[in-house]
């Protein structure tokens, strides 16, 4: 395993004494790593980056940036670079001065900083901008002032604060791969906060999902997708089927979750839940097939309620189990186009692709 | 047909035509008389000269009044500048209880009738020696100077993007380079307000130069109470026409600075807001 850049022990913050922020956080940032912190807005995602960045001090707890205690260490002295959601460029400043200034800080002389910048504007392609004033650019184009003036005097570790959250959708994309190429070749540590779930699953070697305050599961994108930790996980990052129940019976390899209108749902057993535990069962709708399936060990019949085409794939909403919000789904030119409201159909899956979560 | 919309509103006209000449008429008349030929102030003049110019500009009592309102108008507005400025800083960024009676406490000089202001001023400096002094009456007008530094600084930071501070601070700026370098120059033209607002406080001030000044230390509005009081000369009319220009001066400056800021991209923060 590789060496953490950064510790979070045990840290709490509450600005008014009563009421915490973030709670009781545990967290190991590893040298090199693309960590994304991914969260409902209030999720306290924000407030872990401040901490780290030096703006708000833990209310308890220790935070350490390469094994130094960073508590009271004010932020022009924790050489982190920060990239802020609205650019935060200095609007007094042309492009090239905003790239100078971290410089300037270090006391770098001006031919290396002239030089720096160069380099600087290159990588964001942004080559013939230097002399322009951040007004004149483009949202997109200040986003890469913002990214380049935060990697210019070379910290180790970059803290990005929803720094794509007021682009369209299109660039947006396009500077999601920018941004991991840029990672991939600079080779410093990122901390990436967002509540886009496709962004975190896009750019990041690990990601923290919070939720009130605590860390509900950390692993990498597709861990968290396949094995989301609990049901509210595997709600926030993509979509599932969550219907309530209560554990039936068990064995070693599975269990029986009885929905409370009877219907009864083998899932893979992943914990060990006792005999009764209340339990939510996550499918999701991809893993779902149209039509009975020897195999497989959970077999029902559903009634269609609406087809909902979304050009490359369609959904199907299924009222099954007492509720009729059933999602599943399945390629555009499947038989199952041919589907009405009313008709009868069969929907089965795996043990294994359906996981029993507390809630 | 016409809409009744379309009509002009013609009495809209012509009251606003009334109420500016009520306002602006009084002011004018002095500009008629200060060019007088005669001695007295009355209208009509027997004629025209620029006597009372050449009385205004040789006559040492107008002279050092002048000179005295100017040193004053200066420093309060030095003084007033700097105080204001760093208490509408320390009031917009600081995170403390009791914000809005903080303000209300740096206002009252605003709000209290000028006379009180007068009367405390003059015990209060009369206790430390510091009537029939400039230096006392730098220290009251800068009193009365302060919260229109501290509103027009505090208007101005309104506009700025705390998030700037903080990006600077993650680049390596200490507080006081982010200060100079960031904050500083982006809200000058606030500050600079503030500051001509400062000095045309003290510069017309005559209730409080009445109570704290002696005959040696008359400002321009005392030496023009005490013209009108004892001598009735039109160079009292050309004192009231050079302080109309000079402050006409002063607003077209205020607006040329502004617009100036605003050409370069000063005045424009955070519109990219997400």
């Amino acid at each position: 395993m590789q060496r953490s850049i950064v510790t979070f022990e045990k840290v709490t913050k509450s600005y008014d004494g009563k009421k915490a922020v973030v709670q009781d956080i545990d967290l190991a940032i590893r040298e090199g790593e693309f960590l994304t912190l991914l969260g409902p807005s209030g999720s306290g995602k924000t407030t872990i980056l401040m901490m780290l960045a030096g703006f708000e001090e833990p209310t308890h707890g220790t935070i350490t940036l390469n094994g130094e205690r960073l508590n009271n260490r004010p932020p022009h002295q924790r050489g982190i670079g920060v990239v802020f959601q609205n650019y935060a460029l200095f609007p007094h400043m042309t492009v090239g001065e905003n790239l100078a200034f971290p410089l300037e800080m270090q006391g770098i002389g001006r031919a290396e900083r002239e030089e720096r910048i160069l380099e600087s504007l290159a990588m964001v392609r942004l080559n013939d901008l230097a002399e322009r004033k951040p007004t004149e650019l483009s949202g997109g184009q200040q986003q890469r002032v913002a990214l380049a003036r935060a990697l210019i005097f070379k910290p180790r570790l970059v803290l990005m604060d929803e720094p794509l959250g007021a682009l369209d959708k299109q660039l947006r994309e396009q500077m999601q791969l920018e941004i991991k190429h840029i990672h991939e070749r600079l080779g410093l540590s990122v901390v990436y906060v967002t509540h886009d779930q496709g962004e975190a699953l896009t750019m990041s070697n690990r990601i923290a999902v919070l939720h009130q305050g605590r860390i509900q599961q950390i692993a990498s994108p597709s861990e968290i997708y396949n094995e989301p930790a609990n049901a509210f996980v595997a709600s926030f990052i993509g979509e599932s089927n969550q219907l309530e129940g209560v554990v039936d019976s068990r064995d070693e390899k599975t269990c029986t979750i009885q929905l409370s209108s009877g219907v009864k749902i083998i899932a893979a057993s992943t914990i060990q839940h006792a005999v009764g535990t209340p339990i939510i069962v996550s499918i999701r709708p991809e893993q779902v097939q149209l039509g009975r399936t020897k195999k497989a060990a959970n077999n029902f019949q559903a009634v269609v309620q609406e087809r909902i085409y979304l050009g490359d794939h369609s959904k199907l909403r299924l009222s099954f189990a007492g509720a009729d919000s059933f999602m599943v789904q399945h390629a555009a030119k499947d038989a199952a186009a041919s589907l009405n409201k009313g008709d009868k159909v069969t929907i089965s899956w795996d043990a294994g692709s359906c996981r029993a979560l507390l809630p | 047909m016409r809409m009744a919309g379309e009509r002009k509103p013609i009495a809209l006209y012509l009251i606003t035509a009334m109420l500016l000449a009520f306002l602006v008429c009084p002011i004018l008349i002095i500009f008629p008389l200060s060019f007088s030929s005669g001695e007295l102030l009355i209208l009509p003049t027997p004629g025209y000269s620029l006597k009372w110019y050449e009385d205004f500009f040789s006559n040492s009592r107008w002279l050092d009044a002048t000179r005295n309102s100017f040193i004053v108008g200066i420093f309060t507005m030095l003084l007033a500048t700097l105080l204001g400025t760093a208490a509408a800083f320390g009031i917009h960024i600081g995170q403390f209880k009791g914000k809005t009676f903080l303000l209300g406490l740096l206002s009252l000089p605003m709000v209290t009738p000028v006379i009180v202001t007068a009367i405390a001023l003059y015990f209060a400096l009369a206790s430390v020696g510091l009537t029939n002094s400039l230096i006392g009456l730098v220290i009251a007008h800068t009193v009365l100077a302060v919260p229109y530094v501290l509103f027009t600084v505090l208007a101005s930071l309104q506009n700025f993007d705390p998030n700037l501070l903080r990006a600077a601070s993650s680049l390596g700026a200490s507080p006081m380079t982010g200060l100079r370098r960031i904050v500083l120059p982006l809200i000058a033209p606030g500050i600079i307000t503030g500051a001509l607002f400062a000095f045309v406080t003290s510069f017309d001030e005559l209730v409080i130069a009445i109570f704290i000044t002696g005959p040696g230390q008359m400002t321009l509005p005392r030496q023009m109470f005490s013209g009108l009081r004892e001598f009735l000369s039109p160079t009292l009319a050309v004192a009231a026409v050079l302080l109309i220009l000079f402050s006409l001066l002063l607003l077209a400056l205020n607006e040329w600075i502004t617009r100036r800021a605003k050409n370069r991209g000063l005045l424009v923060t955070n519109e990219v807001t997400g």
